[in-house]
């Protein structure tokens, strides 16, 4: 579950509007740690696909239009680590809020089809699921034996994986720590501002 | 796309439904108070004028569509339902948010269709549910149902209602419609419910409000100008808005007016151009409260108050406010002459006590440098030194001038005695500033002889001091001879102090006896006990013998026995070695090697 915190959208809106050189230091700091995490996360890619899962990053040679018959129309992603490195992003802006009224502030994401597979695969089924209708219905089985799953499970939400969970895990904070203190750093100076009436049409 | 992401931090900003609740009732909030933001925000003309102007369109369009079904309804021997379709386009209305405007020419259109009033009525309600459904518009919806009743189903399937061409093709409209009314069933209602249908329901609400005001204001409007026209009316709108808004200005004049008529009725001195009259012909106009009863009364007043004052109801008026003024006018400037008569006099009077005060402040000032004596003394010093033919230092010259402008002083005073017993002003003022002109010349003179006063003491201070003359000389020697000369061992009596004024020669030797200061008589003398002196004696310190009278004071014989501070071998190094190293060195006064 990620920290909820509060107050900090309405600082950032105030950041911009009164001192838009303050939100655009507290955004190079937190860029800073969450670049720490895409950095480490991106080491754990492999250069190529993990042993035992054959022909993963080969291209065939008729490629198939769909990889199931459930509606999908794109081919199976293919395994390549440059794609897989590329997709780990971090982001500092503030999104919609989810179906529970949260708003993310930042966040890291490994977005590439095949880094998702890579990051998640063994969750669900780390023994492999007889009857799935894949091509290969132990492919989770083979995921785990390549390598565990990093990070921890709790009610409502998996942070075990292989790249970003496992960055974030290893990292044991530390980072959220640095952007909360950034965060912390900056409300100071911002106050401190205000109160010494350098913030103009602040009240 | 995957979702692998991790949320560092996250903040609760509210749930999407409550979000989407609390948008919907600020619309509701926004849609009630436009309609009383729309009447009562500006006080103004012109925003009553356009909502006026709206109102009545809306209810003729209003009006003209009644009218146009009713006509419809008749052509098509419905005529005696008129009534009943309009009761049920108003529920139609208020129970799904939709416009009559809308609804009318819908129910018009199915009407004609089918010229029955219970088959309209349930393809009406049968299109507000497709339509709902589907979000095609009402117009479109009944269109394709009034021709697929008419046979034509084209336009039915083209609204994507889920029948197929074939159905189309082989069910009859009935069937049709009934498969229709399971499909699309409670759509209009459900929508109705919705956020957006309350909207729409206040819409409806507000537009009927607009619709019921313009009714009124066009039987109003009917009333007053007895004409029938919608063109006319308008002109009445504009005429009303234009009525309110004067009497708005007028209120604020009216205000104006009360708190400035203290003011002139101070000034004239009685009731101002007859106001009152004015006023009751103005507000009181009959023929303005007819039409727009308290508005246009203070409309009449603000005319009133805008025109200038040249009506009949104020002529009287203006000729009393000009007679007043005339009156005051004449009063003033009569009693203005009067009072410069009085003011001249006493004028004159002051300024004959202005000369006199002016006379007898130069007077004292006389008073002051007038001396007699002293004029007497300076005329005999001039008489002195013309006799002399000249003067002898500037100083006695200036002395002399002095005096002679103190007597001119004099001479004006008496003058200006005479003047002033004459009470003639002009004498008195050219007395007095002869007086005036002959005390400057004297304090000029003044200041002359006080700054050669100071000069001639600033010489004094710079003169040297007299410190050595002659008679400081003779004495010196004169108290060296008595030491020198003195045998015996004490000083019978003291010389006086040669200390006070210098050139002043020391008397009492021998004499009495002033204070003595032992540092004075140091030099050659001995202090003894008994409190005296004793004279230097050379026998005392054994430079000869006591009673040698023949060397006594004539030869001394002084051997000195003094040490080196070496050795003499020790010397005789020192100075080998200082020759040598001059020898090798030299100094400032001999070079190396010329030794």
């Amino acid at each position: 579950m990620p920290v909820e915190v509060k107050g900090v959208i309405a600082l950032r809106k105030a950041l911009n509007a009164y001192a838009p050189d303050l939100a655009k230091q507290l955004t190079v700091e937190i860029t800073q740690s969450l670049k720490v995490i895409q950095k480490s996360a991106r080491g754990f890619v492999p250069s190529s696909a993990p042993g035992n899962l054959y022909n993963w990053d080969r291209q065939p040679s008729a490629e198939p239009k769909a990889f199931n018959t459930s509606g999908r129309v794109r081919p199976f992603p293919r395994y390549d680590a440059t794609v897989i490195k590329r997709g780990i992003v971090y982001r500092t802006g503030y999104g919609k809020p989810n179906s529970k009224g949260f708003r993310s502030l930042f966040r890291v994401r490994n977005k590439s089809a095949a880094g998702a597979i890579y990051e998640t695969a063994g969750r669900k089924n780390p023994n492999g699921d007889p009857a799935s209708k894949s091509n290969n219905p132990n492919a989770g089985a083979r995921f785990v034996q390549q390598g565990p799953l990093y990070g921890s499970k709790k009610a409502g939400q998996d942070m075990r994986g292989r790249v970003i969970y496992r960055a974030w895990a290893q990292d044991e904070g530390k980072q959220l720590k640095a952007i909360f203190d950034a965060i912390d750093k900056t409300d100071k100076a911002f106050k401190a501002r205000i109160a010494s009436g350098q913030v103009k049409g602040a009240a | 796309m995957s979702n692998i992401v991790i949320d560092i931090a996250a903040e609760f900003t509210g749930k999407k439904a409550f979000k989407q609740a609390e948008t919907a009732s600020d619309k509701l909030s926004n849609g009630v108070k436009s309609l009383a933001k729309t009447l009562g925000a500006a006080f103004g003309a012109q925003q009553i004028l356009a909502y006026g102007k709206a109102a009545v369109k809306a209810a003729a369009e209003d009006e003209k569509a009644q009218k146009q079904l009713a006509l419809a309804l008749k052509n098509v021997g419905l005529g005696r339902d008129a009534a009943t379709s309009e009761g049920f386009i108003q529920k139609l209305e208020k129970e799904f948010g939709i416009l009559d405007d809308n609804l009318r020419p819908a129910y018009q259109q199915l009407a004609v269709a089918t010229r029955d009033t219970a088959e309209s009525q349930k393809l009406l309600q049968l299109a507000l549910d497709i339509s709902a459904s589907t979000g095609k518009d009402l117009g479109s919806v009944t269109s394709a149902l009034s021709k697929a009743f008419l046979g034509n189903n084209t336009a039915l399937s083209k609204l994507g209602v889920g029948i197929s061409k074939a159905d189309l093709k082989a069910k009859s409209f009935q069937e049709i419609t009934a498969e229709l009314s399971k499909t699309f069933a409670g759509s209009a209602t459900q929508s109705a419910n919705t956020f957006q249908g309350s909207i729409d329901k206040l819409s409806v609400a507000s537009n009927n409000a607009k619709e019921i005001i313009g009714q009124g204001l066009i039987a109003a409007l009917q009333g007053l100008s007895e004409e029938e026209g919608i063109n006319d009316l308008t002109d009445d709108i504009e005429n009303f808005a234009t009525e309110v808004s004067k009497a708005i200005q007028a209120v604020g004049l009216l205000l104006g007016l009360l708190k400035s008529a203290p003011e002139l009725l101070a000034k004239t001195g009685g009731p101002i151009f007859k106001l009152p009259k004015a006023f009751t012909g103005a507000i009181f106009d009959l023929e303005k409260l007819s039409k727009f009863t308290a508005v246009g009364a203070l409309s009449g007043l603000f005319d009133f108050l805008q025109k200038p004052v040249s009506g009949d109801s104020t002529a009287a008026g203006l000729a009393h406010l000009a007679e007043l003024e005339a009156k005051y006018a004449a009063s003033a400037l009569k009693g203005g002459k009067k009072l410069t008569a009085e003011e001249l006099k006493q004028l004159k009077a002051k300024q004959l006590k202005l000369a006199i005060d002016k006379a007898n402040l130069a007077l004292g000032k006389g008073s002051n440098v007038f001396d007699m004596e002293k004029i007497q003394l300076a005329a005999a010093e001039k008489s002195a030194a013309e006799q002399l033919g000249k003067v002898t230092s500037q100083a006695q010259l200036l002395q002399i001038t002095n005096d002679l402008a103190r007597l001119e002083v004099k001479q004006s005073i008496l003058a200006l005695e005479e003047a002033i017993a004459s009470q003639d002003v002009a004498a008195i003022t050219a007395a007095t500033n002869k007086l005036n002109a002959d005390l400057k010349i004297v304090g000029a003179l003044t200041g002359q002889e006080l700054k050669l006063r100071d000069i001639e003491k600033i010489l004094k201070d710079l003169l040297p001091k007299d410190l050595i003359n002659l008679a400081n000389l003779n004495e010196a020697i004169r108290l060296l001879g008595v030491i020198g000369a003195g045998t015996g061992n004490t000083m019978a009596t003291h010389a006086a102090p040669i200390l006070g004024d210098p050139n002043k020669s020391p008397t009492g030797i021998p004499g009495s006896s002033p204070v003595l200061i032992p540092s004075i008589y140091a030099f050659g003398q001995r202090p003894n006990q008994g409190g005296g002196y004793d004279f230097f004696d050379p026998e005392k310190v054994g430079m000869f013998s006591a009673g040698s009278s023949g060397t006594k004071g004539t030869t001394v014989v002084v051997n000195v026995t003094a040490g080196t501070v070496a050795n003499p071998e020790q010397l005789t190094t020192m100075i080998q070695d200082a020759v040598i190293s001059l020898n090798k060195r030299g100094d400032l006064l001999t070079y190396a090697g010329s030794l």
